[in-house]
């Protein structure tokens, strides 16, 4: 009992540690009546204006990855087990581990967000906090562990990228003659922190019997103004010297860089073509922050080459000790990842990722409470890119209320989401999922990595507007 | 305000979705999970791995007082030590009270024995009864007439064992008496001359003594003694002393004079140890402070007769007698005289000096019988000339101790080509030294005889040099080597050859005696006897003092080996205490290969077997040995080498589980037979001719991989 306790209090603070950790909330996409479409695409144009309230005008809770706990999890003889297990055969451990294997957290909490009819169209100004992390690595790790055999592992590259900042966005969108809306947000981007650190070409050559070599580049870049890196001198294994760093300490805090972005976004009706077909299409994103000061700190590059332990001493003789042998197999080791603080760089610029979305809707044309829709959604962002296609039925049964189910397949496998909105005047609510979880464990541990909720509270000026068949 | 209650409501449906839309798969228990993980399954090689070259030096561990030590390139078994000095006691030799006094304070009284009733107080013939003062009186003393000892029947011996008296009287107008040995027929084995040192005859004055003769043996010339007149110095009376012999320096013993003085020679029959004194009276001088009072006859009586008697005073018989020039032999001596009597015996002849001095210890020489004081006649020898057989103590046997272990094993056979083996003696007695029948055996180290070679009879004569000026004897060194002209004597200190007198002796089975890896090296005489040291020609030893045989040894065998030759080094490495860490592991296998490369000049034979805590071998855990990939039943077995010519032979270990088992089995705390170690032999043997064993042969092991086979499997025990 005390157990269940305990998980359900992990994976509450999971989710809170991420509070409104969020993909795009695609479910409602195609949802009309959502006050916040035009985070997905600004060329929509809102129907109500709105205000949220603080910090809940659209909280979204989940993690993305493609990787789930029911990939390296089995059920063997009535036990659960996991994917080393000795009753797990290798091609069954594998089978769902990927050649990129991803986990992707990315915040995006409206501090404050407003929607209001104007100047010709639909005005929005949001002040969110946003903040990315991602983490990927390759399969052959997991092969070298399940395998582990006498040949060449290309474990790959091994990454981690945090990225923290607060936009002002300004947007805009109008209705440009009568089949066409377009839309765009101008975002002011005020950099708070990012970290980069990726370890490429991460490699281990146990091929030969003669020698094993290991190769690993790693280098990290930290983004934060202020960073006071104290510095130590530390020794490789050949002897040369490198300063590693100490402490870590922050003076003079301050916003780590600015940058801009733009939204952009358009919706077309061919109703004049095929009634109740529109097609929409978003960019979003499309802006870097420069950042002021580049801290680096990286490896040697050098690849460890171990020749097996050679003149191993026996009976006090004139080689060397074997426990002196792998006390330096253990600091050529250590080389691979001894990191050196390479200093201050000075500025750099880095994207923030750009979100690619394009979305057909067919509305039933004589019956426009329902509609269907096809989305698909790319995040460039390079190893941590991800790409979805996610189809939706929609249904809004009366002026205050819809709903969909979807289904999507891609990145990070299928799944099905659905949406609730209710948003009488006076009042926007709504609540729903773009990755259900279907299956967890006795403990209600999700057993897939994508797991989402998302839900709002907004406060809509005027009622939406009625549709007629 | 009022909005504010939707939050718990949104969250709430939030929850409500999660928990709704999901559903529980009862396959995946997260808090159960089983976290049994294996890591590879099929065989997975670690790079290849070599050693230094584990050289014989290393591997031996030899300790630096060990008896293997390394010189010139070559091992050697070196050990040296010695016997715990022996000492000859040559104690002070006294024959105790060997009754041949007393001969003092004799009263000499002549007594007319015819007077009496038989024969009346019959007057010497020719007496004149007035001649008071001056008279002469000549008669031949019959037989009825004899002198007497105070206290003693005249007839009787005076002395009751060497020397006696007999026949002692008047014979006419002589007073006679012989000397002569008692017992001679024994006696003379030991006692062949008898001197006299000092012998006189202290008389009363009054006797008229023309002459007296000392005639020494029945053939030897009589001598004339001429009656000297003294004054004693405790009655201030005059007094006669015959003075046959006078007391010599001891200096002058091998004088001229000796011989003359030579009362007899002991001969077997008796009848020649006899010396004969004659001492002529011609008439007494009576007077009133006269030594002798006369009785005149009854006046007017025709016949009658007076008596003549000493007054008061005695006649003495003094001397020394001396033996020399005799064999003494203490059971000789003994063997003289009957049980009965007092026996001659060596003082402080203790348990020790009867060791010192067995049965067979002879002793030529001078003694000095002294008699010059009463009651004390004992007979001290103060030097001697002659010869000793010493029997000495059992020496120390020559230890072999800290001996390495390959050389401690059963089956080592030390079978070495020229073993050299030296012996020093040292013997501070000057004279020609033997050792006789000398033996050596070898003790096994778990007890019993391996070998026993005979050395024989070793003698030498004393040789000095001169070191700073003083003169020290050269010990003698013996050699022993099955081939003495290829004697390798490392320079030990003390065993420098330019001092010593060198003895090579050839030992042609020599070998036999080291090929056991003795304990130790008895050393003997004969027939396990006690060694004895002879000294055939002792001249003038002087007694009461202590002599010293001094034997030290020392081994030296360089490793050169025969075709026997067989060292083994088998040892075993326990308390691995793995059960811990395996507990929880998994191991089908463990395989080991390498290529090793050996100039030691033996085959070697390797093996090893996995043991549990009590050294027991393994059931659940075996160790199959490959030579060039194939299984052998028993050692390996890598070739000999040489320097120039290394052997290679590519050998593996693989670690298998007889059964269907894993290794790791063995290793764990549950197991009934846990791994605690290893038993290890490698055994050098059938080597190379000619060749040595030199501290730089090794042997190494290169391309040396350890092959993990069917992975490493980690067991969550919480789930077993």
């Amino acid at each position: 009992m005390k157990t269940n306790i305990r998980l359900w209090v992990a994976a509450i603070a999971l989710s809170f540690s991420g509070a409104a950790l969020a993909q795009q909330f695609s479910s409602s996409y195609f949802m009309e009546g959502s006050l916040y479409r035009h985070e997905l695409n600004p060329g929509f144009v809102g129907a109500q204006g709105y205000v949220s309230l603080f910090a809940l005008g659209n909280l979204h809770v989940g993690v993305n990855g493609n990787l789930g706990a029911g990939d390296v999890l089995f059920n063997r003889n009535g036990k659960t087990v996991t994917f080393l297990h000795p009753d797990v055969t290798p091609q069954d451990a594998l089978a769902n581990i990927k050649e990129n294997n991803k986990f992707l957290e990315n915040l995006s909490m409206p501090i404050i967000s407003v929607g209001f009819k104007g100047f010709g169209g639909f005005n929005t100004f949001a002040i969110n906090v946003r903040e990315f992390t991602g983490v990927h690595f390759g399969n052959d790790l997991f092969e070298m562990l399940k395998e582990l055999d006498n040949r060449s592992y290309k474990v790959g590259e091994f990454g981690v990228n945090v990225n923290s900042f607060v936009e002002v966005a300004l947007g805009h969108s109008r209705k440009i003659g009568d089949n066409l809306s377009v839309g765009a947000k101008l975002k002011f981007l005020v950099g708070a922190a990012r970290v980069n650190f990726e370890m490429d070409d991460v490699s281990l050559d146990l091929e030969s019997t003669s020698k094993w070599t290991a190769t690993a580049h790693a280098q990290g870049e930290v983004n934060v103004t202020g960073l006071d890196i104290k510095t130590k001198t530390e020794t490789r294994s050949d002897g040369t010297t490198y300063e590693s760093f100490d402490k870590v300490d922050i003076k003079n805090p301050g916003p780590g860089g600015y940058g801009f972005a733009v939204d952009l976004g358009a919706e077309y009706d061919f109703k004049d073509i095929v009634d109740g077909l529109r097609v929409s299409m978003s960019l979003l994103d499309l802006g870097t922050i420069n950042w002021k000061e580049t801290h680096v700190i990286a490896n040697e590059g050098k690849p460890f080459v171990f020749n097996g332990f050679d003149n191993i001493q026996v009976k006090d003789g004139d080689g060397k000790k074997i426990g002196d042998q792998l006390d330096e197999l253990k600091d050529g080791l250590k080389d691979l990842y001894n990191l050196e603080n390479k200093g201050n760089t000075g500025s750099s610029s880095h994207g923030i990722g750009v979100t690619w979305n394009l979305g057909i809707e067919y509305e039933i044309p004589t019956y426009k409470k329902l509609s269907f829709g096809l989305l698909s959604t790319t995040r460039f962002q390079g190893d941590y890119t991800w790409n979805e296609e996610r189809l939706s039925i929609n249904y809004a049964p009366a002026r205050w209320f819809e709903f969909n189910v979807n289904g999507a397949l891609g990145t990070f496998g299928p799944s099905v989401g659905w949406m609730v909105n209710l948003h009488p005047v006076g009042l926007n609510l709504f609540v729903g999922m773009d990755h259900m979880i279907t299956k967890v464990s006795k403990q209600f541990i999700p057993l897939r990595s994508n797991a989402d909720l998302t839900l709002g509270i907004n406060i809509p000026f005027n009622m939406q507007p009625k549709k007629t068949n | 305000m009022n909005k504010l209650h939707y939050i718990p409501l949104l969250l709430g449906l939030g929850l409500g979705a999660f928990v709704i839309t999901s559903c529980v798969d009862n396959d995946y228990d997260i808090e159960n999970i089983d976290k049994t993980i294996k890591v590879g399954s099929g065989e997975f090689k670690l790079p290849t791995s070599s050693t230094n070259k584990i050289k014989l030096n290393n591997l031996f561990s030899l300790a630096e007082d060990g008896a293997i030590i390394k010189k010139n390139e070559k091992y050697y078994v070196h050990t040296s030590g010695a016997a715990d000095p022996q000492s000859i006691e040559v104690n002070s030799i006294t024959i105790s009270s060997p009754e041949i006094t007393p001969i003092n304070e004799t009263t000499m009284a002549i007594v007319n024995a015819n007077y009496g009733e038989d024969k009346g107080n019959v007057l010497p013939r020719n007496m004149v009864v007035d001649m008071i003062k001056d008279f002469t009186y000549d008669f031949s003393f019959g037989e009825d007439v004899h002198f007497s000892f105070t206290g003693q029947d005249a007839a009787e011996p005076v002395t009751p064992e060497i020397v006696s008296f007999k026949n002692v009287g008047f014979d006419g107008q002589q007073i006679k008496f012989d000397i002569y040995l008692k017992n001679p027929d024994l006696a003379h084995q030991s006692i062949p001359c008898i001197y006299f040192e000092e012998f006189y005859i202290d008389l009363p004055f009054g006797l008229a003594i023309p002459s007296a003769t000392f005639k020494p043996g029945l053939n030897a010339a009589a001598f004339l003694v001429d009656p000297v007149e003294y004054d004693d110095p405790d009655t201030g009376k005059k007094r006669i002393k015959l003075l046959f012999y006078e007391a010599l320096d001891e200096e002058e013993t091998e004088s001229s004079e000796m011989a003359a003085r030579r009362v007899f020679e002991v001969k077997k029959g008796g009848e020649y140890n006899v010396a004969t004194i004659v001492i002529d009276v011609t008439k007494i001088q009576m007077s009133d402070d006269s030594f002798f009072e006369f009785t005149p006859p009854t006046p007017g009586v025709e016949g009658a007769q007076g008596t003549i008697s000493l007054k008061n005073d005695v006649a003495r018989i003094r001397g020394t007698i001396r033996i020399k020039g005799s064999d003494i032999s203490e059971s000789d001596i003994n063997a003289a005289f009957p049980p009965s009597e007092p026996t001659i015996t060596v003082s402080d002849y203790s348990e020790i000096a009867a060791r010192l001095f067995p049965s067979s210890l002879n002793f030529k020489g001078d003694g000095t019988f002294w008699n010059t004081q009463t009651n004390n006649a004992d007979i001290s020898v103060k030097s001697f000339s002659g010869k000793i057989s010493r029997k000495i103590d059992h020496i120390n046997d020559i230890e072999l101790n800290n001996l390495p272990d390959f050389l401690t094993e059963d089956d080592v056979k030390l079978d070495l080509a020229n073993p050299q083996l030296y012996l020093k003696l040292d013997c501070d007695i000057p004279t020609e030294i033997k050792l006789l029948d000398l033996k050596m055996e070898a003790q096994k180290q778990k007890g019993g005889v391996s070998e026993t070679i005979n050395i024989g009879t070793i003698d030498y004569t004393n040789e000095y040099y001169m070191d700073g000026g003083v003169q020290k004897k050269k010990p003698l060194m013996l050699q022993l080597a099955p081939d003495i002209t290829k004697l390798d004597k490392p320079e030990d200190e003390g065993w420098a050859t330019e001092n010593a007198i060198e003895k090579p002796v050839q030992i042609s089975n020599l070998p036999d005696l080291l090929k056991e890896v003795p304990k130790s090296i008895s050393i003997y005489r004969g027939n396990h006897e006690d060694l004895v040291v002879e000294l055939p020609d002792c001249q003038d030893v002087a007694v009461g003092r202590t002599y010293t045989v001094k034997l030290d040894y020392m081994v030296n065998c360089p490793l050169e080996f025969g075709q026997d030759f067989k060292i083994s080094y088998r040892g075993d490495e326990t308390g691995l205490n793995l059960g811990g860490d395996f507990n929880e592991l998994d191991v089908d296998g463990i395989g080991i290969e390498a290529k090793i490369t050996s100039n030691i000049p033996l085959k070697v034979k390797l093996n090893i077997t996995p043991i549990d805590k009590n050294g027991v071998a393994l059931t659940g855990l075996r160790i199959d040995k490959y030579l060039n990939g194939i299984l052998q039943p028993g050692d390996l077995e890598i070739p000999a080498g040489t320097t120039a010519n290394p052997s290679t032979a590519k050998i593996g270990f693989k670690i298998v589980s007889p059964g269907t088992g894993k290794i790791s089995d063995a290793l764990k705390d549950t197991s009934a037979q846990q791994l605690d170690g290893f038993k290890y032999s490698a055994v050098l043997e059938q080597g190379v001719s000619n060749e040595a064993l030199s501290p730089d042969t090794y042997l190494q092991l290169e391309d040396m991989t350890i092959t993990l086979l069917g992975g490493i499997t980690y067991n969550d025990k919480d789930k077993k």
